[in-house]
């Protein structure tokens, strides 16, 4: 039995492409797998390009099984997909909203539309759709797919939380005394709302906490988008802000690790794995329970309904001037992030796989 | 005329330039029959605002006072954050940004401009005293008369934030201090209303009571510099300690130095520093008539009242070189020396100690200047030629297409 | 190394719904006690989407400067133009045409070269002097402001609105300025023109070769048609045309003579017309009578009103020549000022008239000029050396008659 993963794109760091990763260790464990991408980056480099497909896989029998990572539209993908006769598994991991991308990149914003008209395309094609989250799962359930597994996104958090911290060098978080510090992690991209990010720091740094810090971890794609956060933080002259951009491995665990707080006002997250890789840290997490994010937090983090700025501030602030309040959401956080081990979730995806083999 | 005047503090107790210039004109007004009324918060104090006047109405030397709660204190961590990314920011920042920075600075009173509005309209014109507080950038929005400004600015951080523009654009008239203020405010605001420099009235009073001051505070016979006004940095109060303990570590002569007013900022003590904390104005005044010599260290003065009072004692003074306006002070009356840095200073108050003649030359001629210039006849003549063009022109904003034109083609300011 | 989180414990007493609750409290409380000011998320929010939509302006502006810079960069070239020919030997007919034409689109091509590379600079200049837009961020709101403070002033129980009196003075302000510039003389107009500009034969002849130019241009309007002789001539020429004159009587010496003239103002009338229903129009000696302003209104009307192939002949003093001072300009009180004929050209090629066309005319009397020296034999025994002389005599008694006695009018005229 083989089972093969394909992916629009892979780049190092990105959840997607480590979730892929991982499962095909998992899926090696059975048989053969390999990684199929449109988009390769060079630092993987034993992702195969989708065009070696017909070579490189042994093609038809009964029991391959092609798994589809769908978070985008990419035409030739879809295309390779509705050619292809085995059966599919379809991972999903939602696709965002076009319209926040608008501003900032039409063609982008397109081909996130062209994203959601394939995956309900692919409702008769799909063996099995495994959603990322029970919020996916509904969306895949209103495009009519049917008995949709769900199985949290697969994680190392493990692996993530023994890397050895180091601390960054580029920017100082230190101080007398020992400043707050707030943490997001997470590619700079409009669903995942940096602005109310910088409108929380301004309430807290303005009104509550004088020597809050900021630091806004994640790679940037939309250069116009980066430009409007700076130039926003720089009309607001605010202070202890960093744009960290894309950092290594140590220095992200470094990073959960001195956090005081981590705050996701995301607008849109089909799982959201930092929530938990905050919570794998100790790290006590404050969110907004939009789109997926209720569901990954659970009872493990403070949730305010609305991406208020003041709320937002108001909920940090109590993390940070409350150590008893801040421990009980480690240690609930520590059992969230126990419940979305590698091994559990793991294991779960690959019982829904054999089911269907 | 019926008058009404808004200023952020008021008061006997008050010690402040502006809010004492404010009292002056406010009060001699009303003793020359007009109708003086005065709206202002309920502190007495700037460094947080706190209500220590009663609420409502009083009578102070023939004037009505209106005096208004103050809605929220000032935060200190919060107000020096804001003014640290806005004033002293080197870029443009937002306007509701700048906006906060006034709120937070206050006299924070939420019931002004209502009040405003509701009373303004039973006087002739409004008089602000000091651009830089938010009761005369709140009031002056709220306001229903012609309005004369008395900016009291100098070239100093704050003028330059783009919130100002609005509050030099918005009053039908300005009344400087002195020719310094009117050349910087015209320079950074490009004003374009009648505007004239009005200074401030001086009556030599003959001194009373210096050898009670100099009893009451050890002084006794020794000759003393005077010091007046709150000690803070910006005052130059810290750099004329340190220049005095300098002067007294390399000379050991028997001379004091007192410091007359409130302690804002703590300075170290020293034997031969004398500091009175706050006292009354006869006590102060005394203080001034008595000395050798005054002191005036400030960087950033729009006009120094002082200095005036000084001269009319026939006190010669030493003046902070690095002000402009004490400079041109200095220079007009002929009644002061400055000084910039310490060797100066040093060579400064060598050769007026030595010279009991040049300082009674020094003395006579600063007396002799207030006399002629600041007669409150000579002031307040100044003073109703532009309020009676402020009521007269009605002046309009420009920037509004014909109306703003056709008045300003009409009437060109002088 | 992770914080310790203290003893071990599970967090469950700790009721975060109640929590949330209790911060949702605290930030009423702190809303109601204007900790913060007031609307700021709104504030927040609309300040972000003004930067957001700022970003979105300057790539666009990022992306025209692009364009600007390259507009001049490719270069124009004879040899990128096509010669390819379907006709048989078309080709080299069009090479030997493209050869003997060489020059002139060399010529050309230099031109639209220069004008491209010309262009390209001045966008590109265009894009980078375009603002950072900050200083008007918050423009809006202090209109808002100033309006509000009007409304406030206008409200002010004072009797009137400021504006309102502010208005009616200026008005009597102008007014009376205009009624003091306002010429009303006693004489004729008529006598006037009877007595300076010349008998009515005079200004028949010396209008006759611009009358020629109105062919096929009817509808023409003469405005300021004095006694009618531009319609006169115009008549005779079977071009049809009215007058339009604003002195009364010489409106009704036009009418006696038989031609359609009305009593109006030029650029009133101008106006009430259809645009493009004007073949021709001519102002002999008028826009010397007009404001700087009206002239130039006028020209602007005038292109608008001509249709395509439309014609203005406007004749004038010539402000080059001194000797018109001396004589003509300021004979006639009503003069404001002589129209520089480079500025009229200038102006009428800004209104967009395609052709524009300058006649010189009505030359200083021979008398009043300097005069040339034809031979200097009497003069002189030196002949080769006085012929210079001659030469140079003549050469700067020519500049002196440039300047002094050019000829005393012109006419332009411009072709829609």
């Amino acid at each position: 039995m083989e089972i093969h993963q394909i992916l629009v794109a892979a780049s190092p760091g990105d959840a997607i492409t480590n979730e892929a990763l991982l499962m095909r260790r998992l899926f090696r464990r059975i048989g053969r797998s390999e990684i199929f991408a449109h988009y390769i980056d060079a630092r993987l480099p034993d992702v195969l390009p989708l065009a070696a497909y017909p070579e490189r896989a042994s093609g038809l029998r009964a029991d391959n099984l092609l798994v589809a990572h769908a978070s985008i539209g990419e035409s030739p993908v879809f295309e390779f997909l509705l050619q292809r006769r085995e059966r599919l598994v379809l991972r999903y991991h939602n696709v965002t909203p076009a319209e926040v991308f608008e501003p900032f990149d039409h063609v982008f914003a397109c081909r996130l539309r062209a994203g959601r008209q394939e995956v309900a395309a692919l409702r008769q094609r799909t063996t099995l759709a495994v959603a990322a989250s029970a919020y996916n799962a509904a969306e895949l359930a209103d495009m009519g797919y049917r008995d949709v597994a769900v199985v949290p996104l697969l994680v190392d958090f493990d692996g993530l939380t023994r890397t050895p911290p180091r601390e960054p060098e580029r920017f100082d978080l230190s101080g007398e005394p020992r400043p707050p510090v707030v943490l997001f992690v997470g590619r700079m991209v409009p669903n995942k709302n940096h602005p109310a990010l910088l409108k929380t720091h301004h309430v807290l740094r303005t009104y509550r906490r004088f020597d809050a810090r900021l630091v806004l971890v994640g790679t940037s794609h939309f250069a116009t988008y980066v430009a409007s956060l700076e130039r926003f933080a720089r009309e607001l002259a605010l202070p202890g802000v960093v744009f960290a951009g894309a950092i290594p491995v140590a220095e992200l665990a470094w990073l959960y690790q001195r956090a005081d707080a981590f705050l996701c006002l995301s607008s849109h997250e089909g799982f959201c794995a930092p929530l938990v890789e905050a919570m794998a840290f100790d790290t006590p997490v404050v969110a907004w329970s939009s789109s997926a994010v209720g569901q990954t937090v659970g009872d493990a983090g403070i949730l305010i309904d609305e991406p208020s700025p003041l709320m937002a501030a108001e909920a940090v602030d109590a993390v940070l001037g409350d150590p008893g309040l801040a421990a009980a959401l480690v240690a609930r956080g520590r059992r969230r992030a126990a419940e979305y081990s590698l091994d559990r979730t793991g294991s779960a995806l690959l019982q829904r796989l054999l089911e269907v083999a | 005329m019926r008058l009404l005047f808004v200023v952020q503090r008021y008061g006997q107790e008050v010690f402040g330039g502006a809010e004492a210039c404010c009292r002056e004109f406010a009060t001699r007004l009303a003793a020359r029959g007009h109708q003086v009324h005065v709206v202002t918060s309920r502190a007495r104090n700037y460094s947080d605002w706190a209500n220590e006047y009663p609420e409502g109405e009083q009578d102070l030397d023939g004037v009505t006072v209106h005096r208004l709660s103050v809605s929220r204190p000032r935060h200190a961590e919060v107000f020096d954050g804001l003014q640290r990314r806005t004033v002293a920011a080197h870029h443009w920042t937002a306007a509701h940004l700048q906006t906060e920075w006034m709120r937070q600075q206050g006299p924070l009173i939420d019931e002004l401009p209502g009040w405003l509005a509701d009373m303004s309209p039973g006087f002739d014109i409004t008089i602000f005293f000091t651009y830089l507080y938010y009761t005369t950038w709140a009031g002056l929005r709220a306001v229903r008369t012609p309005s004369v400004l008395h900016p009291t600015a100098h070239d100093e951080p704050p003028a330059y934030l783009p919130l100002f523009d609005e509050v030099f654009r918005l009053p039908s008239a300005l009344a400087f201090l002195t020719a310094e203020e009117g050349e910087f405010v015209r320079r950074r605001f490009r004003v374009r209303q009648p505007s004239m420099v009005i200074g401030i009235g001086m009556e030599a009073r003959p001194p009373t009571g210096t050898g009670e001051f100099r009893r009451r505070f050890g002084i006794d016979d020794a000759p003393y510099l005077a010091c007046v006004g709150r000690t803070d940095p910006g005052k130059g109060s810290l750099e004329l300690f340190e220049f005095f303990t300098a002067y007294q570590r390399r000379r050991r002569s028997p001379l004091k130095l007192a410091l007359i007013g409130e302690e804002v900022f703590p300075l170290p003590s020293h034997p031969d520093v004398v500091k009175t904390g706050f006292v009354d104005e006869d006590v102060r005044d005394a203080g001034i008539a008595g000395a050798t010599l005054l002191v005036q260290p400030s960087f950033f003065e729009s006009f120094s009242m002082v200095l005036t009072e000084a001269w009319s004692f026939g006190v010669p003074a030493l003046v902070q070189g690095r002000s402009e306006v004490l400079v041109g002070q200095a220079r007009r009356s002929g009644g002061g020396l400055p000084y910039c840095g310490y060797a100066e200073f040093e060579a400064a108050l060598d050769l007026l100690l030595a010279d009991d003649e040049l300082r009674r030359r020094l003395g006579s001629a600063g007396r002799a200047h207030v006399e002629s210039t600041y007669s409150w006849d000579a002031v307040f003549a100044r003073y109703f030629t532009l309020l009676g063009r402020a009521v007269e022109r009605r002046w309009v904003p420009p920037g509004l297409g014909v109306a703003a034109a056709a008045s300003e083609a009409a009437a060109p300011p002088s | 190394m992770p914080p310790d989180p203290g003893p071990p414990q599970d967090g469950a007493d700790v009721d975060l719904g109640t929590l949330v609750q209790q911060l949702r409290e605290r930030v009423a409380e702190r809303r109601q006690a204007g900790e913060y000011p007031p609307d700021l998320e709104a504030t927040l929010d609309r300040h972000y989407e003004s930067v957001a939509g700022h970003r979105d302006r300057e790539t666009r502006l990022r992306a025209l400067g692009v364009a600007a810079r390259r507009l001049g960069s490719k270069g124009f070239d004879r040899q990128r133009i096509d010669s390819s020919s379907e006709i048989p030997f078309g080709s080299q007919v069009h090479r030997v045409i493209a050869k003997a034409v060489a020059r002139q689109t060399d010529g050309v091509l230099r031109q639209l070269s220069e004008l491209a590379s010309e262009l390209s600079r001045i966008l590109g200049d265009i894009v980078d002097l375009i603002p950072e837009q900050d200083d008007f961020a918050d423009l809006s709101a202090r209109v808002d402001l100033v309006l509000d403070r009007l409304v406030a002033y206008e409200k002010a129980p004072r009797g009137g609105t400021t504006a309102q009196r502010e208005l009616a003075r200026r008005l009597d302000e102008v007014e009376t300025e205009l009624a003091q510039n306002r010429f009303h003389p006693w004489y004729s107009q008529e006598a006037f023109e009877r007595s300076f500009r010349g008998s009515r034969q005079q200004i028949l002849s010396a209008y006759a070769s611009l009358a020629d130019r109105f062919h096929n241009c009817a509808p023409v309007v003469d405005i300021g048609c004095g006694r009618g002789e531009m319609l006169e001539l115009l008549a005779g020429r079977g071009i049809e045309a009215y007058g339009i004159e604003i002195d009364e009587a010489l409106v009704e010496v036009v009418r006696e003579l038989g031609y359609t003239v009305h009593l109006a103002d030029a650029i009133a009338h101008l106006e009430s017309l259809i645009d493009g229903s004007l073949g021709g129009i001519f102002l002999g000696q008028v826009i010397e009578h007009l404001s700087a302003q009206r002239a130039a209104d006028l020209m602007a009307l005038a292109a608008l009103k001509l249709r395509p192939g439309g014609r203005l002949i406007i004749e004038t003093v010539n402000a080059q020549s001194l000797y018109v001072y001396a004589h003509a300009f300021y004979l006639d009180p009503t003069h404001i000022r002589p129209v520089h004929p480079a500025y009229l050209e200038f102006l009428a090629r800004e209104a967009g008239f395609n052709l524009v066309e300058i006649d010189w005319r009505s030359p200083v009397p021979a008398a009043d000029a300097l005069e040339t020296v034809d031979s200097l034999e009497a003069a002189s025994q030196d002949g080769e050396h006085s012929e210079a002389m001659r030469e140079i005599f003549n050469r700067n008694a020519a500049r002196v008659n440039t300047l002094l006695f050019n000829d005393q009018d012109y006419a332009i005229i411009a072709t829609r």
